[in-house]
């Protein structure tokens, strides 16, 4: 089961925050899900790879050249509305100050 | 008008080309249609004036004898493809304000193929979920009901709009996404076909991510013909996506009338025995196989022994690649930014992500951060790969002995809205038979195949190699050919 100290190493991870009421709720639903996947141990794995893609990738690769240029402006449509006139304007995404 | 949107898509194409109505009246019928059943919320944005204009175009592409293989037959987009210059919020508040600058190749290969878009359909949020009850939007109703009873039914999920709107006939037909029983599973609560086609025979570009090993675009329609005319006009390889698979896409229409003699179908008995599926499903299912038998098919006896592991070991991947998918909802480039001010930058990233995910969404990307932290990835995620694989061998080895699978779609009819919400486990169980395909990625469909004793449609479901969605149609349309006595419409539609 994942343990209050661990909830709160998660929540930092994901960037996401719950309330005191939130998180009681949510642990108890996490920990049922958690049960059930802990059937996992059960199954014999000896020598079984991983399987990391059930079609047969590789990395395809192209011409270093240029085939979609000009288009800031679609980069840049859906800024959120907070200072987005002058994000648009710098073409600049705009952030809270983090360098002092 | 009202006969219009009866009409299966075969017979409206042959009827355009004959002139015997215009695109502009087959779209306006719709049109309607879908504005006497807003009440079932089945759009997050509705095309309509769009839809109307592009009907125009395909009446003059008609006239001048350049119609398109799909021209003018209305459909539904699930809210998960992007679509130029129309919102595509996939069902979140995190992109509730989000328009996509570009058109997914899915997208924009049918509208390349002359259907016209209606709208964007609801969905449960980033396509997780079984019910269309997690959406931002609201919950999409089913079409159906059960006799006697007026309560209010999901229509499945996470695709629930696509199917409500099919099952209306608000569109022909809807497209919609599987991850892990998305099309599936609805189809069977709305009484309709749904095809998921081999993982990679449908480009992933401009369709919003949620489990990138497992995400494929499918289709709802109602019946195997208009399925196989939509797959041709969907898959096809796409080099944007680097998980497309560049196969030549069968031609699939004859699949659809081909007798089933001799094939052999491949029956796992040993989940007649899952724990919590209706008898009516066990019914269903010991019917279709007399069905396959009469066509003179052959039943074979297969075993998927791993199946048993298949959900921990969606739950344990889904969550994990979702974790990572959906990571780039910051609030920095696009979609939702909290409004609360004074924050450094990481308390933007917590409030934006926070405020912006429901609470299914935020319980698996805490699921997949846990699976793939440090100390417990050996345990978990590599762990659950492991057993992938074992599923995969299981469905290879069952094919050494059989041509397709036939097992339920889902373990029981659509339930009430507001059911199974104490406890997610019993929401995840809806997909206990869909989620082994899935993980295989294999191509499967769900076919109405029965009605309950209260008047509720139930799906079968065949599941066949990689890349032979002919057999997978063959197969299909014989459980259509074997049930064709039952209307597979709602109650007052």
């Amino acid at each position: 089961m994942i343990t209050e100290e661990e909830l709160k190493k998660l929540q930092k991870l994901a960037k996401l925050s719950f309330s005191k009421d939130e998180l009681d709720g949510f642990t108890k639903k996490l920990n049922s899900v958690m049960a059930m996947i802990d059937s996992l141990a059960e199954a014999n794995c000896e020598n079984i790879e991983p399987l990391r893609s059930v079609s047969d990738m590789y990395q395809r690769t192209r011409e270093d050249e240029v085939t979609v240029g000009d288009i800031a402006d679609q980069l840049f449509a859906n800024v959120p509305a907070q200072n987005a006139a002058f994000a648009k304007e710098v073409k600049c995404f705009i952030v809270p100050k983090m360098v002092e | 008008m009202s006969d219009l949107i009866k009409l299966s898509i075969t017979e409206a194409l042959t009827a355009l080309r004959n002139k015997e109505f215009t695109a502009v009246e087959l779209v306006r019928s719709h049109i309607e249609q879908s504005e006497k059943n807003k009440h079932l919320n089945i759009y997050i944005t509705e095309t309509f004036d769009k839809a109307l204009s592009m009907a125009k175009i395909a009446d003059q592409n008609y006239h001048d004898g350049k119609a398109r293989k799909l021209e003018g037959i209305p459909v539904g987009v699930k809210d998960l493809f992007c679509t130029k210059g129309v919102k595509t919020t996939a069902g979140s508040r995190m992109l509730s304000n989000f328009v996509p600058p570009y058109d997914s190749t899915i997208s924009q290969n049918i509208e390349n193929s002359g259907t016209i878009m209606l709208g964007k359909t609801n969905m449960d949020e980033f396509a997780m979920g079984s019910s269309n009850t997690t959406s931002y939007f609201g919950d999409v109703i089913n079409p159906w009901k059960a006799e006697g009873n007026d309560a209010d039914l999901v229509p499945g999920g996470s695709s629930g709009g696509s199917a409500a709107a099919v099952s209306s006939f608000s569109v022909m037909a809807a497209f919609g996404s599987d991850t892990g029983g998305s099309i599936r599973q609805p189809a069977a609560f709305t009484g309709l076909v749904g095809v998921k086609p081999t993982y990679g025979r449908c480009s992933r570009w401009g369709m919003v991510a949620f489990a990138s090993s497992l995400d494929q675009a499918g289709i709802f329609t109602r019946n195997t013909k208009d399925s196989a005319l939509m797959l041709e006009a969907m898959m096809g390889f796409d080099e944007k996506d680097s998980t497309s698979i560049n196969k030549e896409v069968p031609e699939l229409v004859s699949a659809c009338s081909q007798s089933i003699k001799n094939m052999r179908i491949g029956i796992p008995y040993e989940l007649m025995k899952t724990e919590g599926v209706d008898n009516e499903i066990i019914q269903m299912w010991e019917k279709s196989i007399e069905i396959m038998k009469a066509e003179g098919a052959e039943i074979v006896n297969i075993s998927l022994p791993n199946a048993k592991y298949a959900l921990a070991v969606y739950y344990v991947i889904a969550p994990a690649e979702a974790s990572s998918n959906l990571a780039r909802y910051d609030g920095v480039r696009y979609g939702h930014r909290t409004n609360k001010d004074n924050l450094t930058l990481e308390e933007m990233y917590i409030y934006t992500r926070s405020e912006g995910f429901g609470d299914e969404v935020k319980r698996r990307i805490m699921i997949g951060t846990y699976v793939l932290s440090a100390s417990h990835m050996e345990a978990y995620y590599l762990k659950a790969q492991k057993v992938r694989r074992l599923i995969v061998n299981d469905f290879n080895d069952a094919f050494e002995k059989c041509d397709a699978i036939l097992l339920p779609s889902a373990p029981s009819a659509a339930f009430k809205i507001g059911e199974k919400q104490d406890n997610p486990l019993t929401m995840y169980l809806n997909d206990i038979f869909t989620i082994p395909a899935s993980l295989a990625g294999l191509p499967c469909s769900s076919v109405p195949a029965a009605i309950t004793k209260n008047g509720l449609p139930l799906g079968m479901q065949l599941i066949t190699p990689a890349f032979d969605e002919y057999s997978l149609l063959r197969a299909s349309s014989a459980i259509e050919r074997g049930v064709s006595d039952i209307d597979f419409i709602p109650r007052g539609f």
